[in-house]
């Protein structure tokens, strides 16, 4: 179910109505708010269900086991974790990687001239939010054996975290320490926090409705031109510029709905986007974008990696699999190991120039925020593409446009020009929180967000379009 | 931090004046180029009884509900003694309000499979198979690329579907179609991408005869016309003797029909009435119109759905089958 169709409207209502009838019981309250993440979850296909039973039972068994094990019982409670993290791992390795693995083999043997069987490769629809749900099991697993959080002892607890229907599908990861406590907090009803819940949503729906579809709809129309083998003007650059406002908005407009969806039943999600498009350093990015993702990579595999404690080589090695792993987990494809690896190249470049905690000069810094940014904007052309020669194609075609500036037009100039006019909201948004963040303004009163709120709506209902899914669905 | 009624009421106040001020200039604002910005209402209409949305500008529910008998509508079919094949222009050009009072003063029952974009026998003959469906006869009204052995998107895509998921992707269209004609009645929608909100025809569906029922239909007047044969249709009898065979296994008759269009081709006709053995009705085109170039205007329609019935009910294949002659209950 999609946070952006009549459905999902009816399940809120009825979640909104249960935190009135139920003020007095707070197992009332789970039981009922569980039931709805599962519906939640199985209304298109009901069997996914099973899934994420799997994953919170695992969770569940292996927490009650570590609990259950003393310290002192180091290889038992290392099994144990390790058994967790296999069986949540399998699911989602199956579910995500197995097409794809068993695609790369195929090819790889007939490449090499091997005699391959003509067979056709399993081709596994991939569960919704598979990639989320199970990387927060995951990471209450770890946190348990660790001993940074207490096991679960309640299954209903552990299943309405891990099923909570706004961070379901696509996030933000939330971790459970951050989360289950809040379970057993009086829930009383604020006026203020239900405002800014429903201020959230809305300018979710504004970012992903307005924006990023409208922008969406250009992307999908004249991708396949931006890639074509002879460079259309400044098409591509366009393009790749609308791609990573529409990706931002997407994503963010999903964490936004997400998090004002949360607040109004009464519970906080971490922050998940932080004005992205302000970031001057590679660093500072991953610190903005997807920070959940970011941080879950950082703690879960950085860091027992070794981090930055092994010296250069090890942390410039360090580096480049978490961002090919974090590549990865977007999808299983070789396109977005490419985008990971230019992304992990980037971060040890940075270190190795020593720019990763911000460049002390202040040309030096600009110099490098254009840097970053160009980067990552030419990366999606990867994230974007269907296969590495197209997204190959796509950078290469945007950075002749760019060497040919001003002089090309791209072909359908009246639709371009249209699309400049829907990155306006993102630049607007980046200089609103640049303005806070300097302390230049403070952040938003009530009735600036008021007046934000009714444009924003205004938009939605005259300049939406429908139909397209979110993009993190599909990872 | 406390919300007091003073702040609740500021809040609320600057939030309607941003909405309404928002409504006011978004729609002036001349964004794109000249020419590139539309301004889309739903004109008011009455909504058809017993009926669901069907389709305006792309999304075809027709073949989602029949295929996976949403609603009443297979139930009906199924109690049909006559059943009428096609593809939108079946039911545009021989109406609900010409064909159903017709078959219900000689006390038969009529229903119509027919679908919209383009939809072929193929998806009837899955129909018929699927929901055991027992009609006295099957009409066939169409060009030859009725008998084209395809399935259109729509029909592809009600596939894929489970039950479960054709349910729920059909309540959230008709729930979000209905906000939409409320919406924009009043508020328009900006597009600059050409998505139509409408196309010219506003259709909803009948569950209870399966007919296209038109709320909002395009004005224009466009000549029917005729085209040229192909020198051979013998590329038509694999799906054509596929339908009658599996007719005749369930006692039903064939007839077949066109209602004319832009394009129109007939030949088909007498050479699928020699080579399968079934009757045909072809009335005459003359002063025929469409609205669209595709379909038939509401004025020809309504003639030629006399004429059709007339002929029709006139053929001995017919009266025979459904005893038209003999005493009737």
């Amino acid at each position: 179910m999609s946070f952006v169709s009549l459905s999902f409207v009816v399940v809120q209502l009825a979640a909104l109505v249960l935190r009135a009838v139920t003020r007095r019981s707070r197992v009332s309250y789970l039981v009922g708010l569980l039931a709805l993440s599962w519906l939640f979850y199985a209304w298109s296909v009901p069997e996914y269900l099973v899934l994420i039973l799997f994953s919170t039972t695992v969770a569940y068994c292996a927490g009650r086991l570590l609990a259950a094990t003393p310290p002192s019982a180091r290889a038992a409670r290392r099994g144990l974790m390790v058994v967790s993290l296999t069986l949540n791992l399998a699911v989602l390795g199956y579910f995500k990687y197995a097409g794809f693995l068993s695609r790369s083999s195929l090819s790889l043997a007939s490449g090499l001239g091997f005699w391959t069987p003509d067979v056709t490769t399993a081709d596994v629809v991939l569960p919704l939010g598979i990639s989320f749900f199970t990387f927060e099991a995951i990471s209450y697993t770890i946190d348990v054996y660790r001993g940074q959080i207490e096991a679960e002892k309640s299954f209903l607890r552990l299943a309405s975290f891990i099923a909570f229907f706004p961070h379901l599908v696509s996030g933000p990861i939330v971790r459970a320490g951050e989360f289950l406590y809040q379970l057993e907090r009086p829930r009383r009803f604020r006026t203020s926090v239900f405002a800014e819940g429903t201020y959230l949503v809305v300018r979710g729906l504004f970012l992903k409705m307005v924006v990023a579809d409208n922008l969406g709809q250009l992307v999908d129309q004249h991708w396949g031109t931006a890639g074509a083998d002879a460079p259309a003007g400044t098409l591509a650059t366009s393009l790749l510029v609308f791609f990573a406002c529409q990706l931002f908005c997407d994503f963010a407009g999903y964490t936004d709905i997400a998090r004002g969806l949360a607040y109004q039943l009464g519970f906080r999600l971490p922050i998940n986007f932080n004005a992205p498009y302000l970031a001057a350093t590679f660093t500072d990015f991953w610190r903005r974008w997807n920070i959940t993702l970011s941080r879950w990579m950082r703690d879960y595999l950085y860091v027992p990696l070794g981090g930055n404690r092994r010296g250069p080589v090890r942390v410039a090695f360090n580096l480049l699999l978490v961002m090919l792993v974090a590549g990865l987990w977007h999808g299983a494809n070789w396109t977005f190991v490419a985008w990971g690896a230019i992304h992990g190249v980037a971060m040890v470049l940075e270190r190795m120039l020593g720019l990763a905690r911000g460049p002390h000069r202040r040309l030096t810094g600009a110099a490098w925020y254009v840097v970053v940014q160009t980067t990552w904007i030419v990366s999606l052309g990867m994230f974007r593409a269907e296969n590495v020669r197209q997204g190959y194609q796509v950078i290469h075609n945007a950075i002749a446009g760019l060497a040919t500036l001003p002089s090309a037009t791209p072909p359908s100039p009246s639709a371009i020009t249209i699309g400049w006019w829907f990155v306006l909201p993102v630049v607007a948004l980046h200089a609103r929180s640049l303005l806070t963040e300097r302390r230049w303004l403070p952040a938003a009163s009530g009735l600036e967000r008021a007046a934000y709120a009714g444009t924003m709506l205004a938009a939605i209902l005259t300049l939406y379009t429908t139909g397209r899914e979110f993009i993190y669905f599909q990872f | 931090m406390r919300c007091g009624p003073r702040k609740i009421f500021g809040i609320v106040l600057t939030f309607a004046m941003s909405f309404a001020a928002a409504t006011c200039v978004l729609p002036g604002l001349p964004l794109g180029p000249k020419g590139s910005q539309r301004l889309q209402t739903i004109p008011r209409f009455a909504m058809p009884s017993d009926s669901f949305f069907v389709e305006t500008a792309g999304d075809d529910l027709s073949q989602m509900v029949l295929l996976h008998a949403l609603g009443d509508s297979i139930d009906n079919a199924r109690r049909a003694d006559i059943l009428f094949v096609g593809d939108s222009r079946m039911p545009l050009g021989l109406r609900e309000e010409s064909i159903v009072p017709a078959a219900r003063a000689l006390g038969l029952r009529v229903f119509s499979l027919a679908c919209g974009h383009v939809e072929r026998v193929r998806f009837a003959l899955e129909l018929i198979r699927k929901h055991d469906l027992r009609p006295k006869i099957v009409v066939v009204v169409g060009g030859p690329h009725m008998f084209k052995d395809l399935l259109s998107g729509p029909a592809e895509k009600a596939r894929r579907l489970t039950r479960w998921q054709a349910w729920t992707e059909w309540i959230e269209a008709e729930a979000r179609w209905s906000l939409q004609t409320r919406l924009h009645s009043w508020l328009p929608k900006i597009d600059w991408f050409g998505h139509d909100l409408t196309s010219p025809w506003i259709l909803y569906r009948s569950t209870r005869t399966g007919w296209l029922l038109p709320v909002v239909e395009p004005s224009s007047s466009y000549p029917i016309g005729v085209a040229r044969d192909d020198p051979s249709y013998a590329w038509l009898l694999p799906v054509a003797r596929e339908l009658k065979e599996e007719l005749d296994r369930r006692g039903a008759e064939l007839v077949l029909s066109v209602v004319p269009y832009g394009d129109t081709r007939t030949g088909h006709l007498p050479f699928l009435a020699q080579e399968l053995r079934v009757a045909t009705v072809l009335p005459s085109f003359d002063g025929m119109r469409t609205a669209d170039g595709s379909h038939l205007s509401r004025s020809s329609a309504a003639t030629y759905a006399k004429e059709f019935w007339s002929e029709f009910v006139a053929l001995p294949e017919v009266r025979g089958k459904l005893a038209l002659d003999g005493p009737r209950p």
